[in-house]
């Protein structure tokens, strides 16, 4: 080796040395020692609801028959889960109130029933499709793998429409027996569903009553078409049930020797928020930050704006307009304290007196009634037809509307209104949301377009309230202003209450008609992955073979015969464009009292809230306006247009006949002839005078006096 | 009646009528619930000291404090009344003890450095005197007052060891720059306590210089100096900490400046009988800056290079630090059952060093907010009592690492018998939280406190469950019968 | 040509009669004014909304009141006789009066009616005043009121066909009232000079307009 280059080397060798010198092992440091580190543990009580056995539909352990779980007999072992079913509508969902097609409240032919069995809605757009159809869409079976999401189970998930028998129960009828057919994908051809295979949905207590269900769980195994392990997917997470591949086992640990699961492990008991959330809106803890995504699982907020949360607006995850100043919290009840049981309640609770209605006056000469059903005979047969109120969207189990307090039965309107003048005339012509929920800041539905669908297969969607796409977190939420419609009430009088108003275009086809199915839909509109060619030459405007947002608008006569073509080239006689407007009434997030309207130029103006136009989409696809639903509740008046720019607005709505609000309408005849009998004292006056005075320098000119 | 009478009569009902109509079409203006600002003082211009002490050089800072009383002649002696100078309060009857005490920070013990004798060099740097070295300090001298740590404005006047100023402080500049009290002056203090910033109280750290809004509102957005709450006459500062007192006299509180009852929300109203206004105000403190939670002594002495200062220091023990601390809440009327020097503690369990008097029964308590700081620290294992470690100097833990002649020595100054065996006993110590006072906006809302995530736990506080449900002490009938005292908070 | 009076000024208005003039003056404009305000806000707007209303409130109860001791007034000491037309003012001497103004006035003739303070209306004012205190007045005072009332006694307003039309009512009845304002505000320059009759309902006194004989 070259002396020169050994020193090199030496350094290659040593190098490591110091760097391996500078870092020692560091010795942990010790930890503090103490025993307490914080406050005592607090006293946790054991829930009052003893451990209970689980069985399956036969009676038999669970743990033993390793068979789902059936919890209208698990619990029905000291509840009486047969009244409990029945005397339930979010269990029912329409299905007792079912009748002929064409017959329904709310005008549309081929609705079959006003509950979320039997009510179309256009923005889940699939069809529970009646005897006999001859395109059907879905049958009960997929109605529950599809819609089952945001059903409780039982009622149509369980019985027939027909006989009320079990689901299965019957053989098959007919081509298209929606009881027992399902329409195949592949084939759509009506094939018949194995409920033996699959089971019925059964009532599932544990979505409300326990602590944490599994829902995701519960509606994967809906969707999978496993009906019968619904209730038991709930219970994943619990650790009372895993699942291991696709299969569901019970664990043997989370039982006690005598079979008994702990209460506490399920966490049994009233039913929270949490438990309403899951369908109604989001799942979520009270005092999360309210993080907002919009989608139909958070049905409330995507419809009315609903984000009944207790955290203060300002501390939310929301990127919200002048976001510093909104130290209300979002729904001042829900920072009360208030969970949705406090209103929604059972109507045999006893710890609400319902002998006397709400907004019924009180008995002369009793100003309370102490007499109470017993909590155990209230335990055993609790009426779960719990009370409600009373809005255009809510249509199912009507005859139960108006069972539930208003605002007045429990705030003393009357004494703290002094500064609204006229105040029994604002109370009997508005309703107190009218006021009090004068803005919601969350970004809601406007327009649902189903003429077109995007490359995602899915329909054009806006919404009211945000710059920008809805679910950017950097869109700016500005948050829109309710139109204030003229609800009719219990009593049959208008008072104007807050609504969002969402309007939907969709084509139908046939007579009697029925809504295109999205199947017949993606095959008329899309050839493989893309487009049809005559689709993409009737809108492909700049030519570039794709279609953008701006192009996805049937804004022509010509568009729209393209796809009316396609249609009917796919077998559907007469398709057109109908569109229909859905308001939404708003009765929760009601900010803090100081943001409720105080200026009477709110209303009492030329374009206030109550005359202003109401924005209802950008555009008309296809030209056509839409219709207000038939059991709306509103009552009949204003008038749907389109404007110059193309926009589609509703005029004049909140004011039917009989109703004046002062400075907010002109009176065109009136004022007109007002004006022309002021304006012609005024001109005579004028010519009189000017007569006059000419007349008088005439004479001094000549002589003077 | 003449018609002109009648005429005259009937104007004047008119314009009567027409005057009484208008007053009362005005209606009630919308009462004004709480007008703070009406409270507070106009600040005075302080006199420019810059032109003065011309010629004059400092050598120390006694010759500065005597060119001070030249002019202000009686400042000394007022001050040297106060526990500033004294380190102690007036004499007082503690209860459950039969002799009123004097006790201050120069006396008592507490579970962060302890106790200040033995190790008076360091901890006297925090003296408003100079040379307070040891046991034999003189509390009379006058000259030996310092008028700067308070009355500087400089921002470069630094104390050192037993309360001289620092080396290389320019005392002429800072004798120039003298003025009234800002939150720099007493923060040079008080943020520092317990041996850093931010380290003891928790609500009061060096966030607090400049801090925004959101830190505290009265210091932030209305830019508040201490002596606006502490206000201050002949040098008597106002207020009271539970760390070196046991009762509330010279205590103030919100409702000096604040109305009584002040939400436009009848409830929120109501809480003022049973909680503090600091409750719900002060959601959390060392919103800037951790502060010390927890402090074992007992692990001290080990080596451990490269061990993060926050974790553990040779010297002290191993700690626990927390930002955004949230309170713990207990009663609280004012009073605090003190551990005094000497007192018997009972090792088995845990050693209060200032419980807060006070429980549900009690018509002057309220539920207070509370920073709790829990310690280990040596105590004899015969006597049973709280020792006292010498740590400061040649022959101080800090040098030596040993206890047992630390304990000794300390004891020794202190005053105390030392056995010879010690161990170490779990201590908690309270300091009830006034400062970092949140804006309205982020104040506490109902769901924080009630509810099931709620901070308080109702059973420890003497409530049969969750009040919002079950009503109050008032509606419950807990309070024993006994005027309530003024609304302290 | 005109004679003018050489003699001295009379009494034509006591205080009580001026005082109660211009409150009423005062009142009304008030109250058309906000009326307007509150009919119509997005183009006139002197005042927010609210206040509007309430001193449209106030205003409306001064001139009721106002006119109710008038009324008491006119009617303990008698004068309410000189409100009341008979026919002949109507026909002819409102013909006359009427053809003064279209015109006479023009011609420089002299005032067909004299005026005295006993007789202190000519003929087309008495019968204007007569529709205005017994139709216009009163329609305004009643639909006024039930609006007014309409929280109190809503039933009575629902009985007179509610808002819908008591409110319409009032609102044709105000463009009325501001139409008779304009007009009135003219008519008072049609004296001896264009300020003299403002003059005597400020101070009181005023030259009659002297004719040898009474009209017929």
């Amino acid at each position: 080796m070259s002396p020169r280059l050994a020193p090199w080397l030496a350094l290659w060798l040593v190098w490591p040395l110091p760097a391996a010198r500078a870092e020692p092992p560091v010795a942990a440091p010790p930890p503090v020692s103490l025993r307490h580190l914080g406050p005592a543990p607090r006293e946790v009580r054991p829930g009052l609801h003893p451990d209970v056995l689980l069985l399956d539909a036969a009676g038999e352990p669970v743990l033993r028959s390793a068979r789902p779980v059936s919890l209208m007999r698990s619990c029905g072992a000291c509840h009486d889960t047969a009244f409990i079913a029945e005397h339930n509508y979010h269990s029912q969902a329409g299905l007792d109130e079912l009748g002929p097609p064409g017959q329904a409240a709310s005008g549309r032919p081929w609705d079959a029933g006003p509950g979320l069995f039997g009510r179309w809605d256009p923005l889940t757009y699939r069809w529970l499709s009646p005897a006999g159809a001859t395109r059907p869409d879905l049958g009960t079976a997929e109605w529950i793998q599809v819609l089952g999401a945001r059903h409780v189970g039982g009622g149509p998930a369980e019985r027939s429409r027909l006989d009320g028998r079990p689901l299965g129960a019957r053989p098959p009828a007919g081509s298209w027996d929606p009881d027992a057919h399902v329409l195949d994908p592949l084939s759509q051809e009506p094939r018949a569903w194995d409920w033996q295979a699959s089971g019925t949905a059964e009532l599932d207590c544990l979505l409300c009553h326990a602590a944490r269900p599994d829902n995701a769980a519960r509606i994967q195994a809906l969707r999978e078409g496993r009906f019968a392990w619904a209730s038991t997917a709930t219970l994943l997470g619990t650790g009372v049930v895993t699942r291991e591949g696709a299969e569901f086992r019970y664990a043997p640990e989370a039982f006690g020797p005598d079979g008994r699961v702990q209460a506490a492990r399920l966490g049994l008991g009233r039913a929270r928020s949490e438990g309403c959330r899951q369908c109604h809106g989001r799942a979520c803890r009270c005092t999360d930050p309210v993080l907002f995504e919009s989608s139909l699982e958070n049905w409330s907020a995507e419809t009315s704006g609903t984000i009944f949360s207790p955290s203060r607006m300002r501390l939310s995850g929301m990127n919200l307009a002048d976001k510093e100043r909104l130290d209300s919290p979002w729904d001042v009840h829900a920072e009360r304290l208030l969970g949705c049981s406090d209103c929604h309640h059972a109507p045999n609770n006893p710890a609400f007196d319902l002998k006397r209605a709400p907004g019924e006056a009180p008995l002369a000469h009793l100003s309370f009634d102490a007499r109470r059903t017993a909590i155990q005979d209230y335990l055993l047969r609790p009426d779960h037809n719990l009370v409600k109120g009373h809005t255009a969207q809510g249509t199912a189990a009507r005859r139960l509307d108006g069972t539930m307090r208003d605002c007045r039965d429990c705030h003393a309107a009357e004494a703290v209104h002094d500064f609204l003048p006229f105040k029994r005339v604002h109370f009997a012509r508005l309703a107190c949301e009218a006021c009090h929920v004068p803005r919601s800041l969350a970004p809601v539905r406007m327009t649902t377009d189903w003429t077109l669908l995007g490359p995602d297969r899915r329909p054009r969607v806006t919404h009211r309230g945000v710059e920008g796409p809805v679910n950017d977190p950097a869109s700016l939420v500005t948050g829109f202003v309710p139109a204030l419609l003229p609800h009719v009430t219990r009593t049959g009088a208008h008072q104007l209450a807050p609504h969002n108003l969402v309007s939907s275009w969709f084509w139908v086809h046939g007579e009697p008609p029925a809504p295109v199915r999205p199947l017949d839909l993606e095959r008329a509109l899309f050839a493989g992955e893309g487009y049809h060619p005559a689709v993409l030459a009737a809108l492909d405007t700049d030519g570039d073979g794709a279609l953008g947002p701006a192009e996805l608008r049937l804004d022509t006569p010509a568009k729209a015969a393209t796809l009316a073509a396609r249609l009917e080239a796919q077998g559907l006689r007469a398709p057109r464009i109908q569109a229909e407007l859905q308001p939404y009434a708003i009765g929760h997030g009601v900010p803090a009292a100081s943001w409720a309207t105080r200026a009477c130029e709110s209303c009492h103006h030329e374009g206030g809230r109550v005359t202003g136009d109401q924005l209802l989409a950008e555009f008309a696809p296809g030209g056509v306006l839409p219709r207000l639903v038939g059991d709306a509740r509103l009552a009949p008046g204003g008038e749907i247009l389109q404007a110059a720019d193309g926009r589609v607005l509703l005029r004049s709505a909140a004011l039917p006949g009989g109703a004046y609000v002062h400075g907010a309408q002109s009176l065109a005849w009136l004022d007109l002839l007002g004006l022309l009998v002021l304006g012609g004292t005024t001109a005579g006056v004028a010519l009189h005078g000017g007569l006059r005075v000419l007349v008088a320098r005439r004479r001094r000119r000549a002589g003077g006096r | 009646m003449s018609p002109r009478r009648a005429g005259l009569a009937a104007a004047a009902l008119a314009v009567g009528l027409l005057l009484g109509l208008g007053v009362w079409s005005l209606g009630p203006a919308r009462a004004e619930l709480d007008r703070p600002r009406e409270h507070l003082r106009p600040r005075l211009t302080p006199t420019d000291h810059r032109g003065l002490f011309e010629g004059q050089a400092f050598a120390d800072g006694p010759s500065v404090t005597r060119a001070c009383l030249a002019c202000h002649p009686r400042a000394a002696e007022e001050l040297m009344q106060t526990s500033h100078w004294l380190w102690l309060g007036e004499p007082e009857r503690l209860p459950g003890r039969a002799e009123p005490v004097r006790i201050g920070k120069r006396n008592l013990l507490n579970n962060f450095c302890i106790s200040i004798e033995g190790n008076w060099p360091k901890c006297t740097s925090c003296h408003a005197g100079y040379g307070w070295r040891d046991g034999g300090f003189d509390f009379t001298r006058a000259e030996l007052v310092d008028c700067l740590v308070c009355h500087d404005r400089s921002g470069g006047y630094a104390k050192g060891d037993a309360g001289l100023p620092a080396a290389g402080v320019d005392l002429l500049a800072a004798a120039r720059s003298v003025g009234r009290p800002s939150r720099d002056n007493c923060g040079l203090c008080h943020f520092n306590g317990g041996g850093g910033d931010a380290v003891k109280h928790g609500d009061l750290d060096g966030s607090l210089a400049r801090p925004v809004e959101r830190v505290d509102v009265h210091m932030g957005r209305e830019d508040f100096d201490c002596t606006e709450c502490h206000r201050t006459a002949r040098h008597r500062i106002q207020g009271r900490m539970i760390s070196v007192s046991a009762t509330d006299t010279h205590q103030f509180g919100c409702t000096r400046c604040h109305a009584e009852r002040p939400h436009r929300n009848a409830r929120l109203n109501d809480h003022l009988s049973a909680v503090a206004c600091q409750t719900c105000h002060l959601p959390e403190v060392a919103r800037a800056q951790p502060t010390k939670v927890a402090w074992d002594w007992s692990t001290a002495g080990a080596d451990a290079p490269g061990a993060d200062p926050h974790d553990y220091l040779k010297i002290k023990g191993s700690f626990v630090y927390t930002q955004g601390l949230q309170p713990e809440y207990l009663w609280f009327n004012g009073d605090v059952d003190r551990y005094l020097k000497g007192d018997r503690i009972d090792p088995s369990g845990v050693v209060h060093i200032n419980l807060p008097r006070g429980d549900i029964q009690d018509p002057r308590a309220r539920i207070w907010p509370f920073k709790v700081h829990r310690g280990k620290q040596p105590f004899d294992l015969e006597h049973l009592i709280l020792l006292v470690p010498k740590t400061i100097g040649p022959d101080g833990f800090w040098v030596t690492f040993d206890w047992k002649s630390s304990l000794a020595l300390g004891a020794a100054a202190a005053g105390l018998p030392f056995s010879g065996e010690f161990g170490f006993v779990e201590t908690d110590m309270h300091w009830n939280l006034n400062h970092m006072v949140a804006p309205r906006g982020r104040s506490l809302q109902c769901t924080d406190c009630h509810g099931e995530d709620g901070r308080m736990d109702w059973r420890a506080l003497g409530y049969p469950g969750d009040p919002a449900q079950l009503g109050g002490r008032l509606q419950r009938r807990l309070v024993r019968a006994g005027a309530t005292a003024e609304v302290r908070p | 040509m005109a004679q003018t009076n050489a003699t001295a000024p009379q009494l034509f208005y006591t205080l009580y009669e001026r005082l109660w003039h211009w409150l009423q003056a005062l009142s009304g404009v008030a109250l058309i004014a906000t009326g307007f305000a509150i009919s119509f806000p997005a183009t006139f707007a002197p005042l927010d909304f609210a206040s509007a209303v309430a001193v449209h409130h106030v205003a409306a109860w001064v001139l009721l009141i106002n006119a109710g001791l008038a009324l008491f007034y006119n009617l303990a000491t008698g004068f309410i006789r000189r409100y009341v037309p008979s026919v002949r003012d109507v026909f002819p001497h409102g013909m006359h009066h009427a053809r003064f103004y279209l015109l006479g006035i023009f011609r420089g003739e002299p005032h067909p009616f004299e005026r005295t303070p006993e007789r202190r209306l000519l003929p087309l004012q008495k019968l204007t005043y007569f529709l205005i205190l017994n139709v216009l007045l009163p329609l305004m005072a009643a639909t006024g009121l039930l609006k007014l009332g309409a929280d109190s006694y809503p039933e009575l307003l629902g009985w007179f066909g509610g808002l819908p039309v008591v409110a319409v009512l009032h609102r044709a009845g105000a463009w009325l009232f501001t139409a008779f304002l304009v007009l009135h505000v003219y008519m008072t320059t049609t004296g001896a000079t264009w300020w003299a009759n403002l003059g005597t309902m400020l101070t009181g006194y005023g030259h009659g307009e002297c004719r040898e004989e009474e009209p017929r």
